[in-house]
C-alpha cells in the first residue's frame, strides 16, 4: 500500500482547514452567536483592568464561567442554586481572551457578583485565603490597585 | 556532556533536541509538581508572584508540550525520518537553525509566562514570539523534509514513520496560522464564544496533528528496531492517519458539552472526540502485533517497555475524554478534576512515555555510549508508571466525587473540595515521584555521556527490521 507525499500533504492540510471551517469560521458567522445578551455589559476601566490582572494570573486554570444547561439555578457554590442562570454565547461578546475555562479546582465565577457583593470581603480572601477560612491561593504580592481592580471585576461578573 | 552539545558532527542536531527535551522535561516535571502541590496544599509558595498558581499551570503546560515531548520526539524524528526514506540527513546546519528557534520560543515563554505576560488561552498561553519561532522552526524542519523526500523519491512515505512526521510538519504551520491566529489583526483574532472555539480547535489540533503523530513516528520507528521485527501492519498505520484526520480536526467543540455552543456543534465535537479512541487504539494495536512475538524485548528493555507504556496511555486518555465527550457522565465528570487525570494520561502517560522510550532508544545511537545503569532506567520507568497510575486513579475518583457533589444540588462547592482534597495531595505526592524519575533519567544520561561503554552495533544503528 504506497501513499503520495502530496497526498499526504493535502489530506492533512484539508482535514485541518475543514475542521477550521466547520468548528470556528462557521460558528463565527452565525449571527445568533454574535447578539450580546442581557447580562452582557461593558466593563469599566477599573473592572477592565482587574480583568486583565485575572488574565495575568491565568486564574481560568481553577475557575470556570460558564453554567452548563444541567446545573442553572440548581448547582450550589454557598447555597443551593446560587450558580446562577445557563450561560450563553451572548454573555461573551467581545471578551479577547474569552475565560470560559475547563477546570474547577476552585468555584465557577461566572456569577460570582451575584453572590459576593463586598469589595473588602473579596479583596481580604485573596490578600489572606487563610484568615477567610478558604483554599483560595493567596495573591500577597498584589498592590493595592490591583486587588482592587480584581475585586471590581469580579462583582462585575453576574 | 556540554562538548557533544555543541559539537557539529552528524545527528549533533537530533542529539541536541534530545538533550533540550531532558532539560525541558527537568522543568515541566518541576513546575507540575508544583502546581500540583499547590492545589494539594493552597499556602506553597503563596505570596511568590513567579510562582503563583496560574502562572506556575500555564509554564507546566508549555514546557511539557513543546519543551519536553515536542524536543524529544523531533529528535527521534529526524533521526528516522530521512533513514528510512535512504536519503541523505536532513542538513545538520539548518536542523540547527530550526533547534535554535524551537528552544528560544521555550525559553520565552517561559520567561514571559514567569512574568505574566500570557495571551489568557490555554494550550495557547505563550505570547506572539514565541509562536513566529515556533512557526520558524517547523517551517525550516519542513523544508528540508521536503528536499529529503525530493532526495529519495516520494516512496519514502511507505515507511510509517516518515509518513507521520511528514503529517506532523504539514500540519503545525496550520495549526499556529490558523488556531492561534497569526495573521490579522495579529495574534489575537477571535473573541467571546469564537474564541472558545478556536483555543478548543488548537488544542485538538495540536494534541492529535503533532504530538500523536509524532508519537506513531516514534513507534512505528523504534518498535520494529527494537524488536527485530518489520513493523505488523503498514494498511493499519494507514488507518491512524486516516482516523485522526477523519476526527480530531472536529473534536474540539467537545469541551463544550453541555456549555453555551449550539447544540449542533456539541454533537460534532463529541461524536469525533469518542472516535478519536480509533487511530490510538490501531497504534496500540499495530504495536502489540508487531512485538507479540518477541515480548522478551519489553522486559529486557526499558526503551520498549515505555513505548508500550505509552501507546497504552494514548489509549487511555483517548477513552477518558471520550468518556466526559457523553451527554450523561459529562454532567458528573465534565468540568471537574477528571480534565487532570485526562491531562496526565496523556502528556506524562502516552506522549510522555512514548518520549521518553524514543530517548532511551536515541541515546545510544546518538552518544555512541551505552547506559550505564540498567537499574536506574527501571526505576525511572516504574517510578513514572506508578506515579501516573497513581495520580490518574486518584484524579479521575476525584472528578467522580466533585461531579456527584455538584449534582446532589445541596452540598457547597468547599465541601466537595475538602472530600478531594486527599486525593489532590495524593496526586501532588505522585507528582515528585514523576520528578525523582526525571532526575534519575538525566543523572543517567549525563554519566553514561561522560563514561559509558561504547554502545553495541545495533544500539548505533537502530535499523528496523526488514520490511518495516
Amino acid at each position: 500500500m504506497r501513499m503520495n507525499a502530496m497526498v499526504v500533504a493535502w489530506l492533512v492540510a484539508g482535514a485541518l482547514l475543514t475542521g477550521y471551517v466547520a468548528t470556528v469560521a462557521l460558528p463565527n458567522a452565525d449571527p445568533a452567536l454574535r447578539k450580546g445578551t442581557e447580562r452582557f455589559v461593558a466593563l469599566s476601566a477599573e473592572e477592565a483592568h482587574g480583568r486583565e490582572i485575572y488574565v495575568r494570573e491565568n486564574c481560568v486554570a481553577c475557575h470556570t464561567q460558564q453554567v452548563r444547561l444541567p446545573e442553572k439555578r440548581f448547582g450550589v457554590v454557598r447555597a443551593a442554586g446560587d450558580i446562577g442562570d445557563e450561560s450563553q454565547a451572548g454573555d461573551y461578546i467581545g471578551q479577547n481572551p474569552v475565560l470560559l475555562g475547563s477546570l474547577r479546582i476552585g468555584p465557577d465565577l461566572a456569577r460570582v457578583g451575584a453572590r459576593l457583593t463586598r469589595a473588602p470581603q473579596i479583596i481580604a480572601k485573596l490578600r489572606d485565603p487563610a484568615t477567610a477560612g478558604g483554599r483560595v491561593h493567596g495573591y500577597g504580592f498584589f498592590r493595592d490597585d490591583e486587588l482592587r481592580d480584581l475585586a471590581a471585576y469580579l462583582l462585575s461578573l453576574r | 556532556m556540554l562538548a557533544w552539545m555543541f559539537s557539529e558532527e552528524e545527528w549533533s542536531a537530533s542529539r541536541r533536541f534530545l538533550i533540550a527535551g531532558v532539560f525541558w522535561g527537568a522543568v515541566a516535571v518541576f513546575y507540575e509538581a508544583i502546581f500540583a502541590w499547590k492545589i494539594g496544599f493552597p499556602g506553597f509558595l503563596n505570596g511568590i508572584a513567579w510562582f503563583s498558581s496560574g502562572r506556575v499551570a500555564a509554564i507546566a503546560g508549555d514546557a511539557a508540550v513543546f519543551g519536553f515531548a515536542s524536543n524529544l520526539l523531533i529528535a527521534a524524528a529526524i533521526r528516522f525520518a530521512p533513514r528510512l526514506g535512504r536519503a541523505s540527513g536532513i542538513g545538520e546546519g539548518i536542523a540547527h537553525l530550526a533547534f535554535w528557534s524551537w528552544n528560544l520560543a521555550a525559553g520565552l515563554a517561559w520567561w514571559h509566562l514567569s512574568a505574566g505576560w500570557t495571551r489568557g488561552r490555554a494550550w495557547g498561553e505563550a505570547p506572539w514570539p514565541s509562536d513566529l519561532l515556533r512557526l520558524l522552526a517547523v517551517l525550516i524542519l519542513g523544508l528540508a523534509f521536503a528536499r529529503a523526500v525530493r532526495r529519495a523519491g516520494r516512496e519514502i512515505l511507505d515507511d510509517a514513520p516518515a509518513m507521520f512526521v511528514g503529517a506532523a510538519l504539514v500540519a503545525m504551520p496550520v495549526v499556529l496560522i490558523l488556531g492561534k491566529g497569526l495573521f490579522w489583526p495579529f495574534h489575537n483574532p477571535y473573541a467571546g464564544i469564537t474564541d472558545a472555539l478556536a483555543q478548543a480547535y488548537v488544542a485538538t489540533a495540536l494534541n492529535g496533528f503533532w504530538l500523536l503523530q509524532l508519537a506513531a513516528a516514534a513507534i512505528f520507528g523504534f518498535v520494529p528496531a527494537l524488536a527485530q521485527r518489520p513493523l505488523h501492519s503498514a494498511p493499519l498505520a494507514y488507518v491512524a492517519l486516516l482516523s485522526l484526520c477523519a476526527f480530531a480536526p472536529f473534536a474540539g467543540p467537545a469541551a463544550f458539552v453541555w456549555g453555551p455552543v449550539p447544540f449542533w456543534l456539541q454533537t460534532i465535537g463529541a461524536v469525533s472526540a469518542m472516535l478519536l479512541v480509533l487511530p490510538a487504539a490501531s497504534i496500540l494495536a499495530n504495536l502489540w502485533k508487531t512485538i507479540s512475538a518477541r515480548w522478551r524485548t519489553i522486559g529486557e528493555s526499558p526503551a520498549a517497555a515505555f513505548l508500550l507504556t505509552g501507546a497504552i496511555g494514548l489509549v487511555a486518555s483517548a477513552s477518558a475524554r471520550a468518556v466526559v465527550a457523553m451527554l450523561g457522565p459529562s454532567q458528573f465528570a465534565g468540568l471537574s478534576v477528571w480534565a487532570g487525570a485526562e491531562w496526565t494520561l496523556w502528556m506524562y502517560g502516552g506522549i510522555g512515555a512514548v518520549a521518553l522510550g524514543a530517548a532511551y532508544a536515541l541515546a545510544p545511537a546518538l552518544t555512541g555510549r551505552t547506559f550505564v545503569s540498567r537499574r536506574l532506567q527501571w526505576w525511572h520507568y516504574w517510578l513514572t508508571t506508578g506515579a501516573v497510575v497513581t495520580s490518574a486513579v486518584a484524579l479521575m475518583l476525584g472528578g467522580l466525587i466533585q461531579g456527584a457533589a455538584w449534582a446532589s444540588g445541596t452540598i457547597p462547592f468547599s465541601a466537595s473540595s475538602a472530600a478531594v482534597a486527599p486525593l489532590l495531595v495524593l496526586r501532588g505526592v505522585c507528582a515528585w515521584g514523576i520528578v525523582i524519575g526525571h532526575g534519575l533519567f538525566a543523572w543517567n544520561l549525563f554519566l553514561s555521556a561522560d563514561s559509558g561503554e561504547v554502545a553495541t552495533a545495533a544500539e548505533r544503528e537502530l535499523a528496523p527490521a526488514a520490511g518495516a
